[in-house]
């Protein structure tokens, strides 16, 4: 069995090359993706290999280059099957395994695009070009990861014309819901189970901000993986974390009894998955 | 009965964002001997289901054109940009560049294709144009 075991950190227009080499290392992770990561490509595969052992490899990017895409899986096959400034959409292959697609997004903060119908208009276009590429390479088992800038209750995540995410497996594994003669289908968000006060893992978002305005939601889940019904049940939810710590550093800090994100590291908090990959089941021809 | 309407419509042909979009588009395809296709995709935002950002500054129904560009023997599309413009007036527009983020303003043909050639001479599209067409003739292409 291959399983995808994926870390995701937007480091802060950051290098943090000792951070991530040995959060790899603890979290065992085989696909490593950044965002806003400034290190030197090389000094940090270097590293990798000396806290891991494992020999990585970065993915090179054709248009969309906001993200750094690093693997240890040395037969998987990482193509870049659709670019956009803001996201870029994979196909990710292993022989013997079914083939999957990976989105990888980085939107913009609210406080460079100030109307959360900018996010919104954004996910329109992101989900059209989801269902085109998926439309063309025949792979519905799509998973998308990114910071988004949005929470998972913001309409550009919900709404059935833009990303359309529920928190309810249940529900995700219908497929799709129909509304005025169209059918839109699901994304299942686990990040869902991230919110409130003993909530799932040890903290309440993966951003903090404390906003001097009437809507302040201190914690936010802006970073998050969403994943088509096909891929349910290769998902491993006990597995799927926000970290809070690498090595004994805290990536958390508390002023005056109040957590929040340590942003001299970064003003984000890494999140972690595993995603167990399916074989490739071939119709053997009968023998007459 | 006489005929009421008021005039032939359809006679003084206004050439529309999208023919302009598609001639451009053409253009990308000839000159690159179709190793990049451009192509136009149209969808209809209705403001009961979708409250796009673009839409929304216009208050109606919009026709969106997406302009990407495929190139067919690396399988691989990439967007360059979108233009929005109300279903009932073809004017005013807007346009957003997917690779820059910038969004440009237009009520003319004029200013259309200033805003493309703006576009079109962005450093990311050109390095992106010129790096697919260079992997597309490559003899190993996959």
């Amino acid at each position: 069995m291959t399983v995808l075991k994926t870390l995701f950190w937007n480091t802060y227009k950051k290098p943090l090359v000792e951070e991530v080499s040995l959060m790899t290392k603890e979290t065992d992770s085989n696909l490593i993706i950044l965002i806003e990561n400034t290190s030197d490509n090389d000094y940090l595969i270097e590293n990798l290999e000396k806290y891991t052992g494992d020999k990585f490899f970065l993915i090179e990017s054709l248009v969309f280059n906001k993200a750094k895409i690093f693997t240890s899986i040395n037969n998987l096959k990482i193509t870049e099957k659709f670019g956009h400034g803001r996201y870029g959409i994979y196909e990710l292959a292993i022989s013997g395994y079914k083939n999957i697609l990976l989105g990888v997004v980085h939107l913009p903060s609210k406080q460079n695009w100030g109307s959360t119908l900018d996010h919104f208009g954004f996910c329109v276009e992101l989900k059209s070009d989801i269902l085109n590429t998926e439309l063309n390479s025949g792979i519905e088992s799509t998973i998308l990861l990114g910071d988004f800038n949005m929470n998972p209750f913001e309409s550009g995540m919900v709404n059935s014309g833009a990303l359309h995410n529920t928190s309810s497996r249940e529900i995700a594994l219908t497929g799709s819901r129909n509304y005025q003669n169209k059918s839109f289908k699901y994304f299942y968000n686990p990040m869902w189970n991230f919110f409130g006060e003993f909530s799932k893992g040890k903290a309440q978002g993966t951003h903090y901000y404390n906003t001097y305005s009437p809507t302040n939601y201190h914690w936010n889940l802006y970073d998050q993986v969403l994943l088509r019904p096909e891929l349910i049940d290769s998902f491993d939810e006990e597995k799927l974390d926000i970290l809070t710590t690498v090595g004994a550093k805290k990536l958390t800090k508390t002023i005056k009894g109040i957590t929040r994100v340590d942003k001299d590291i970064s003003d984000h908090l890494p999140i972690k998955f595993e995603l167990s990959l399916k074989k490739e089941i071939k119709n053997e021809e009968s023998v007459a | 009965m006489k005929n009421l309407w008021p005039k032939k419509f359809g006679e003084n042909h206004i050439t529309t964002p999208k023919e302009l979009l598609t001639t451009q588009a053409n253009y990308l395809t000839e000159s690159t001997s179709g190793k990049l296709q451009g192509v136009i995709r149209t969808s209809s935002i209705s403001p009961d289901q979708i409250f796009h950002s673009l839409a929304d500054d216009f208050g109606e129904n919009c026709f969106s054109h997406s302009f990407t560009v495929n190139a067919p023997r690396l399988d691989y599309k990439f967007s360059i940009l979108r233009l929005v413009h109300p279903v009932l007036k073809i004017y005013p527009f807007k346009v957003v560049s997917s690779l820059s983020g910038k969004v440009y303003d237009g009520e003319n043909n004029e200013q259309l294709e200033a805003i493309l050639s703006s576009i079109f001479s962005e450093k990311e599209v050109i390095d992106a144009l010129d790096s697919l067409a260079s992997q597309s003739t490559e003899s190993n292409v996959p």
